[in-house]
């Protein structure tokens, strides 16, 4: 028997615990998400240097308003339960009754099903529009832009990115750099093992595999300095595989194309003719001791399968 | 279970994680240093421009260790002129380093042509026997047998290998080699990172014999064909 029970003392009422906390939440909510939409929001990775990036910073700032209300209400109905409702010194008897309330459930259920449901085709959405999202979509990408204005072909080898440039006579360096306001179209490939090629602030991830030419879009519209690294575990050095590109002017881009292309003309004739992927196990034009010696290729040819030690 | 028996069992069991533990940080982490590093950088004074000779030699095997199918680099002692087993020097920062690299090993055409072009040196150029060359064609010729990059300054050397049909089928057959064997020298200099700090190197060959294209075993090995440059301060 509680005290409230006892003859002749008043029935204490109890208050109406959701209407605290909803009382509690909706403000909180609001400021939170008031909060991630002004402040954090321009912060967020991968930054706005193009329009791929820009997407994926505004994904995760609509993931961080949905989120941050359903995080809210978890952690007020623990801190409420926990003050509200814990055991006061005397008070040694059982708690009411716990019974199936149909709204909250019902409401509870339609709330967070909207919500995963509403995510699922926000995201996929998203990961369509724009252009992929800056994602690998493999050699005949699904999503592409209407118009493209330049060509960058991303070539992975243990342990360094190089990249060709086809429309400047198909110069190869390890320099990455790329007009601003450009539509680019890189043609990420591998000649060794897998990569994968992560330019941070571009908002490109798209796998490197030998063999295979994995195409992604961005479009640059800041200039500025891009991280990029190898996302795919690929041997000995591949915490060493990173280097660091630049977006710049077109004009800029131009002059430093047409430099690159002059400075590195003699080694880009030695360069096989541009090519979607390569296959450096098979060389077409061996010289005649290289023939003489049996080897046919960089690799493979020459340290086969025949080769009775293996891993 | 009786309480002093839990608590016996829970001390053994203790002990044997700890066992296992002080195991592996011992056998794995303590003294397992790797291949030693030749030091150059006695009698320089860091940062002052004062050369400093590396000499190095890539064999076509490594009869001196249990994996003598695998391809490697030495290096020569700076005080002894003996041969070494490492691929890890020491240099003195903002120094100018002149490397000689004796190409023992056969030609095998690059995976990418792009590292037939001598970059990161003083001049961007090197000597092959003695004549200034700025790029090696692999595939046309029999010329390049591994290279020589350390990717962060930027540095690429194709390392020469002896060029004609005779040569190659006569490679040096017990590591080291020596002066009697067919044989290239390659020589540059490029000026030392002002710093501090480990800069990996590597060879852009696949020549991992007997391993998936040429990628494994010494690709993937320090002490073989590949390891690291201490720039000391």
């Amino acid at each position: 028997m509680t005290a409230s029970d006892q003859p002749g003392q008043a029935v204490r009422r109890e208050p109406s615990h959701g209407l605290r906390m909803l009382l509690i939440w909706v403000p909180l909510s609001l400021a939170a998400d008031l909060v991630i939409w002004f402040v954090w929001y321009p912060h967020l990775p991968p930054g706005r240097m193009t329009d791929v990036a820009a997407g994926q910073q505004f994904d995760l700032a609509v993931l961080a308003i949905c989120g941050a209300p359903v995080i809210l209400f978890i952690w007020i109905f623990g801190v409420y339960a926990t003050i509200v409702w814990r055991r006061r010194p005397g008070d040694n008897d059982d708690g009411p009754p716990i019974r199936d309330n149909k709204r909250v459930s019902a409401a509870w259920i339609a709330v967070t099903t909207a919500l995963v449901l509403g995510l699922f085709g926000f995201g996929t959405y998203q990961l369509i529009v724009p252009n992929g999202a800056g994602g690998g979509q493999g050699a005949s990408p699904a999503w592409a832009p209407k118009k493209v204005d330049l060509q960058v072909q991303v070539i992975a080898q243990q342990w360094v990115f190089t990249y060709r440039y086809p429309q400047f006579g198909g110069f190869e360096t390890p320099q990455l750099v790329l007009p601003k306001g450009s539509v680019i179209e890189f043609h990420v490939t591998s000649l060794d093992v897998i990569h994968s090629f992560w330019a941070y602030q571009l908002g490109v991830k798209a796998d490197a595999n030998p063999g295979v030419d994995n195409v992604a879009f961005a479009k640059p519209v800041q200039t500025g300095s891009v991280v990029v690294r190898c996302s795919e575990l690929c041997g000995l050095w591949h915490g060493a595989m990173f280097d660091y590109g630049r977006v710049v002017s077109p004009a800029a881009f131009l002059k430093w194309a047409k430099t690159t292309e002059v400075q590195l003309a003699s080694v880009t004739k030695i360069l096989p003719p541009f090519a979607l992927t390569y296959d450096p196990t098979a060389i077409k034009t061996l010289g005649p001791v290289l023939v003489k010696l049996g080897l046919t290729g960089a690799g493979g040819g020459f340290y086969g399968p025949q080769v009775p030690v293996q891993p | 279970m009786s309480l002093p028996a839990r608590v016996a069992t829970l001390i053994v069991a203790f002990l044997a994680v700890a066992a296992v533990v002080a195991f592996v940080v011992v056998k794995y982490f303590l003294t397992s240093s790797g291949p030693p590093v030749e030091d150059f950088t006695a009698h320089v004074t860091p940062d002052t421009g004062a050369a400093v000779n590396v000499v190095m030699q890539e064999a076509p095997q490594t009869t001196v260790t249990t994996d003598p199918d695998w391809v490697t680099y030495f290096i020569q002692n700076p005080q002894t002129h003996a041969w070494v087993h490492t691929t890890n020097f020491s240099v003195p920062a903002g120094s100018k380093i002149n490397i000689t690299i004796y190409g023992y090993d056969g030609c095998t055409p690059l995976r990418n042509q792009l590292w037939g072009q001598v970059t990161g040196t003083i001049g961007n150029s090197m000597t092959v026997n003695g004549k200034p060359t700025s790029l090696l064609n692999s595939w046309s010729e029999c010329s390049v047998a591994h290279t020589f990059a350390i990717p962060s300054i930027g540095l690429n050397i194709p390392v020469a290998s002896p060029t004609t049909f005779q040569a190659n089928s006569n490679l040096c057959s017990t590591s080291p080699c020596t002066m009697s064997d067919p044989h290239t020298v390659v020589r540059f200099s490029f000026l030392s990172p002002r710093t501090v700090g480990a800069y990996f190197w590597q060879c852009k060959i696949p020549c991992g014999l007997g391993y998936l294209d040429g990628n494994g075993g010494p690709m993937q090995t320090i002490g073989y064909m590949t390891g690291n440059m201490q720039v000391a301060g």
